[in-house]
């Protein structure tokens, strides 16, 4: 029947497909009118986008290149980049990545590590500038593409800077081990010249006294005169070693040790790695020490450290220990050759021990064992130093693989010995056990006679400055038994300190020493209540029989 | 009902008679396109149907040029359901929907409204 289609049908069925043409014809047209417009839209949009990386390139602080992936052909740079190399930009455009290494095997490196991680972080290598000075620099890798090109954008991370930074650090830090090396002879010459001192106090009051004591026209004074002025340039060398390390003579104030060395291990515990224990045993009755508090840290911190040192590979226990013994020790402290109290603190640990062979030679200030850099060899030297200066001792145990002990005498700051041991001076005068108040304004002097009122058997207090004597006689309640003071003083003339005395304690017995030359009338003396005169120069005799007296005066 | 590929949505909500296509749409020719086209022939299937449908492309960031024979198809389909009217939603931010949508408004000389913010 399909021939037969009426012309109606024909009709209908050519609009239809007219009407179809139409949008056929509609849809290309918005076809083609949309691909006009989106494409001219991303156009504009890639337009932007190299804007946007022209920019960005231009400002960022970071140097960084562009090269093709497989020849490495430089295909762009930004300004920092070239720059840095001391390149134009055409000329840098010119290279490839090779170029830019001083060494072609760190490139194949470089390569190596890009193909198998796909990307390059942190690679360090060293660069060649275009005067062929090198750069060494952090190089980080991505693989990008750019105009349609497999390629490796490159930022450099410049390390002169850097490194320039770091040597100035450990200059720094050289310059500081420096400083604490001389800080340590310092603290160590302090030691041990504060035993010198103690030494030639002895040596100065006995050749004084002889020469007191003996005939003006003896024929050994002119011996002891030698003497003298060679003990005067001993003390003159140990007033120098003091001022070259300009340590002053540590002022040293009663110390509650317990305390301090429960801090300090509190520190120390905290500093110590996990594999290292520390044990503190504290006897709980403990007198006072004369010392200074961060002294005593320093002492535990760089005795500790020499334990950590020892068990850094086993680990093991440090074992610290305070207590009270009463022991002679032959110590170089000259006045005190007896048996005496001490606060020992022990640090001992489970570590590899100490070699007999060099265990006379640990205390050399830069005695070491350790590598470079790992010790400087003054940490047993400050130790000795300090402990010295405290007028105490330190000895150690030790035997190879079992551990070390370091044991710190400490001499307790109130009670002396009781138990005097008469000395050849002593033989002659009487002494006795009383605290006594020596006021002086010359140092050396106080040092002379506090040695030799000490060899008597008395506890004695000294003051240089008449106004702090005043006022320690106000503070302590009955502690001083008798006073010696010197007349001519700056701040406090003796008699006036005298009277000041007796306005507050009326029946302590005062002596005051008056130069020759100083007219006094010791009527005017006795009605203010001072006892005892004795003129200048006097005897150790005379001063010792005078204290005894008016000491047995009181007590009667 | 929805299509969705890895830069695309298209949704339709009956409740609102809405198709939302969202995203970058850069399929392959006809066939890419096959799926999202039958959306649209569901979209006409429904009974009954809405007088109204809003076709919303304010966040079609990119149309390719089967992706706007595709829509032209649409039209055209809805067209000749008679009775429906359609409402275009566009975006001023995507400059390329003006020209391209005032193209595909003359398949449809009547009851095609586009409204662009
Ligand atoms: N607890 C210890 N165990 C083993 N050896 C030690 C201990 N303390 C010190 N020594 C030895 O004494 C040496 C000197 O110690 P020190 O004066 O602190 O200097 P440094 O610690 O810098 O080497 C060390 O190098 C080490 O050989
Ligand atoms: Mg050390």
């Amino acid at each position: 029947m399909e021939h037969t289609q009426s012309k109606e049908e024909l009709i209908k069925e050519n609009s239809a497909l007219k009407n179809e043409l139409n949008d056929l014809k509609l849809i290309i047209e918005a076809v083609t009118g949309h691909s006009d417009g989106i494409e001219s839209e991303l156009l504009e949009k890639i337009h932007a986008g190299e804007k946007l990386f022209q920019v960005m390139s231009k400002t960022i602080p970071v140097p960084f290149f562009i090269s093709l992936k497989d020849s490495g052909k430089i295909l762009f740079s930004n300004k920092h980049a070239y720059q840095i190399f001391g390149y134009s930009a055409e000329v840098f455009l010119t290279k490839e990545m090779l170029d830019l290494y001083s060494d072609p095997k760190e490139f194949q490196t470089f390569i190596t590590v890009l193909s198998q991680y796909g990307q390059v972080d942190n690679f360090e290598a060293t660069l060649k500038k275009s005067d062929n000075s090198l750069l060494i620099v952090y190089l980080f890798s991505q693989p990008i593409v750019f105009k349609e090109q497999a390629c490796l954008l490159t930022v450099i991370y410049d390390l002169t800077e850097r490194i320039k930074a770091e040597e100035e650090k450990s200059a720094l830090e050289n310059q500081l081990r420096q400083t604490q090396k001389m800080e340590a002879i310092g603290t160590m010459a302090g030691g041990i010249s504060h035993d010198l001192n103690n030494i030639l106090a002895i040596i100065f009051g006995n050749i004084e006294l002889s020469m007191m004591i003996l005939p003006e026209d003896n024929e050994v004074q002119k011996l002891l005169t030698c003497a003298l002025s060679a003990a005067k340039r001993a003390k003159e060398m140990v007033k120098q070693i003091l001022d070259f390390c300009r340590q002053k003579e540590h002022e040293r104030i009663p110390v509650k040790i317990k305390q301090v060395v429960s801090e300090a291990v509190g520190m120390i515990k905290e500093l110590m790695p996990s594999t290292i224990q520390i044990k503190l045993e504290i006897e709980p009755q403990l007198s006072t020490i004369q010392g200074d508090p961060t002294q005593i840290h320093q002492i535990l911190m760089n005795l500790c450290s020499n334990s950590a040192y020892a068990m850094r590979d086993t680990g093991g226990v440090i074992e610290i220990i305070l207590k009270e013994v009463h022991k002679n020790l032959a110590t170089t402290r000259i006045a005190n050759p007896k048996p005496v109290s001490y606060v020992v603190l022990t640090v001992k640990d489970t570590g590899c021990g100490i070699e007999k062979t060099i265990m006379d030679r640990i205390f050399d200030p830069f005695f070491t064992t350790k590598p470079v850099g790992k010790g400087t060899g003054l940490g047993l030297s400050v130790v000795y130093g300090i402990i010295k200066s405290f007028g105490g001792t330190i000895t150690v145990e030790s035997e190879l693989g079992k551990g070390a002990a370091f044991h710190c005498y400490f001499p307790l700051s109130s009670k002396t010995s009781d138990s005097a041991d008469p000395t050849d001076i002593q033989k002659k005068v009487n002494g006795g056990k009383e605290k006594i108040l020596l006021v002086d304004d010359e140092e050396d002097v106080l040092l002379i006679f506090k040695s030799m009122i000490e060899s008597l058997g008395y506890e004695v207090i000294t003051h240089s400055n008449s106004l702090q004597a005043l006022q320690m006689v106000q503070k302590s309640k009955n502690d001083v038994d008798l006073v010696v003071t010197d007349n001519m003083m700056p701040n406090m003339m003796g008699t006036t300190l005298a009277e000041k005395i007796l306005a507050i304690r009326p029946n302590m017995p005062i002596i005051l020493c008056t130069g020759l030359d100083i007219q006094i009338n010791k009527d005017h003396l006795s009605s203010i209540g001072i006892k005892g005169f004795i003129n200048k120069p006097y005897s150790l005799q005379q001063l010792a029989f005078l204290i005894r007296k008016l000491l047995d005066e009181r007590n009667r | 009902m929805q299509v969705q590929g890895d830069k695309y949505t298209i949704v339709y909500h009956s409740e609102t008679a809405t198709v939302r296509c969202d995203g970058m749409l850069d399929l392959r020719g006809k066939d890419g396109y096959t799926e999202i086209s039958e959306l649209f022939t569901k979209v006409l299937d429904q009974i009954p149907l809405p007088k109204k449908i809003i076709l919303d492309i304010r966040d079609l960031e990119f149309l390719n040029s089967s992706g706007i024979t595709t829509l032209g198809g649409f039209i055209i389909r809805l067209r000749n359901k008679g009775g429906i009217q359609l409402l275009i939603q566009c975006a001023n931010k995507h400059s390329w929907q003006l020209r391209s949508m005032k193209g595909l408004q003359k398949l449809m000389s009547e009851g095609l409204e586009l409204n662009f913010e």
